[in-house]
C-alpha cells in the first residue's frame, strides 16, 4: 500500500504521520512518485517571468480613482450625482462623503501569517491596533502599514532585537532582515489598514467581522 | 497572484495588470472575502476569461480589415523564431494541450492551493479533485515527453 499524492505533495507542507514519514523514507515507488511531483513543479518555473514590483500607492489611487463613479451611482439620484461631482464643496457631496465613509468602522481581531520562503510572519489586528510579529530569523523582511485615508499610523517595538522600522508619511515600514522581533502598529478608530508583507499584499479592514479570521498566503 | 496569472497567459505584462486589477477589486470591497486565496483566484481567472475575449474581438477585427491579397510573406515574429529553442515554450506548448480545467488544477495546485480550495474554485467535490489533479498531472507530464 502506498502513499496517495495528496500526502506525498503535502510532504514538505505539513507535518506528516510518523508511519507516512517512515513510509516514504523506505519505498521506492512513493520516494519516485515524489520526484516526479518536484519535475512538474520545476518545470513549471521555466516559464516564469520575473515578478514586478507593484507600488503600494499606485493601487491605492487606482482603486479610488474608479470607486467614486460607482457610489455615486449607488446614491441612486442623477441630480444629486451630478451636483456632487462637480461641486465638491456642496451639501450634496458632503453627505454622500459621510455615507461612503459610515461603514469604515474600527477592525476587528484579524490575522493574517505569511510564510515566504521558510520565515514566518504574523499580523494580529486588535481593535485598534495590529501586531506584527516575525516568528522566525528574517533573510528578507520588509512589512509596509499604510492607511487608506492617510491617517498617521504609531508604531512600537515590543521585543525582540533592534532593528530598523520608520514612520513615514505613507504609514509604517519595518525592514527586518535578518531578525527576530515583534512589533504594535497603532490603527486609529474607523481607519482601514492595508499591508504589504514583501510583496503579498494583505488588505484589512474592519467592518462587519465579529469573530476572529485567519489569512493564510501560501509560501511562494 | 502575478505567477499564476503569468502561467496561465504567458504575457508578463497582461498578468502584471490583471494581478493589480484584482487587488484593486479587492480593495475595494467593504471585507474581506471568507476564503481569499479562493477569492483572488476566481477574480483573477475571470479577468483572464475578459482579457481573452478583447485579444480574441480585436484578433477577430484586424482580420476583417486585412487585405485580401498580399504581396509577401509577413516576417516571422521574433518570438516564435526563437520560440522552439526556448525551455520555456517546451512547457508553455504541454500546458496549453491540457484543458483549462486541467491547467487551473495544476497552476493553483503548485501555488499551494489545498484541496477543498480548488474545489471551492472550480466547484468540484473535494473528493475529485484529487482524481482530476492525477488526470491533469499525468497528461502535462506526457505532453512534456511528446516531441
Amino acid at each position: 500500500m502506498h502513499l496517495d499524492d495528496r500526502t506525498i505533495d503535502e510532504l514538505g507542507t505539513v507535518a506528516l504521520e510518523m508511519v507516512a514519514r517512515r513510509h516514504m523514507d523506505e519505498c521506492a515507488f512513493c520516494q519516485a512518485r515524489a520526484a516526479q511531483l518536484d519535475d512538474i513543479r520545476r518545470s513549471l518555473t521555466l516559464i516564469d517571468h520575473p515578478v514586478p514590483t507593484i507600488d503600494v500607492n499606485t493601487l491605492v489611487a487606482r482603486a479610488r480613482q474608479r470607486r467614486a463613479p460607482v457610489l455615486i451611482a449607488g446614491a441612486g439620484a442623477l441630480l444629486a450625482a451630478a451636483l456632487a461631482a462637480a461641486l465638491p464643496s456642496s451639501p450634496v457631496h458632503r453627505a454622500i462623503a459621510r455615507v461612503l465613509h459610515r461603514h469604515h468602522s474600527a477592525p476587528t481581531i484579524q490575522r493574517a501569517a505569511v510564510t515566504r520562503g521558510g520565515n514566518s510572519i504574523a499580523i494580529q489586528l486588535h481593535d485598534a491596533a495590529a501586531r506584527v510579529m516575525f516568528r522566525s530569523r528574517q533573510t528578507a523582511g520588509t512589512v509596509s502599514i499604510a492607511a487608506d485615508t492617510g491617517h498617521a499610523l504609531r508604531i512600537t517595538q515590543i521585543d525582540g532585537e533592534s532593528v530598523g522600522y520608520a514612520v513615514l508619511p505613507s504609514g509604517v515600514k519595518i525592514d527586518n532582515a535578518g531578525s527576530v522581533a515583534s512589533y504594535e502598529v497603532g490603527v486609529p478608530a474607523g481607519v482601514r489598514v492595508l499591508i504589504l508583507v514583501g510583496t503579498d499584499t494583505v488588505f484589512v479592514t474592519g467592518p462587519e467581522h465579529t469573530a476572529p479570521r485567519v489569512i493564510r498566503l501560501a509560501a511562494p | 497572484m502575478f505567477r499564476y496569472v503569468d502561467r496561465m497567459i504567458g504575457d508578463a505584462a497582461a498578468a502584471a495588470d490583471i494581478a493589480q486589477e484584482t487587488f484593486v477589486r479587492l480593495y475595494r470591497r467593504r471585507e474581506p472575502p471568507d476564503d481569499l486565496r479562493a477569492w483572488l483566484a476566481t477574480v483573477a481567472h475571470n479577468l483572464v476569461r475578459d482579457d481573452r475575449r478583447r485579444q480574441a474581438r480585436r484578433a477577430r477585427l484586424l482580420a476583417a480589415r486585412a487585405p485580401e491579397h498580399t504581396m509577401a510573406d509577413p516576417p516571422p515574429d521574433p518570438d516564435a523564431r526563437i520560440g522552439d529553442a526556448d525551455e520555456g515554450h517546451a512547457v508553455r506548448r504541454p500546458l496549453a494541450a491540457l484543458s483549462e480545467r486541467e491547467q487551473r488544477l495544476l497552476l493553483l495546485r503548485s501555488e499551494g492551493l489545498s484541496y477543498r480550495e480548488l474545489g471551492l474554485i472550480l466547484a468540484l467535490n473535494e473528493a475529485s479533485v484529487g482524481t482530476l489533479l492525477a488526470r491533469a498531472r499525468a497528461a502535462f507530464q506526457e505532453a512534456l515527453r511528446a516531441p
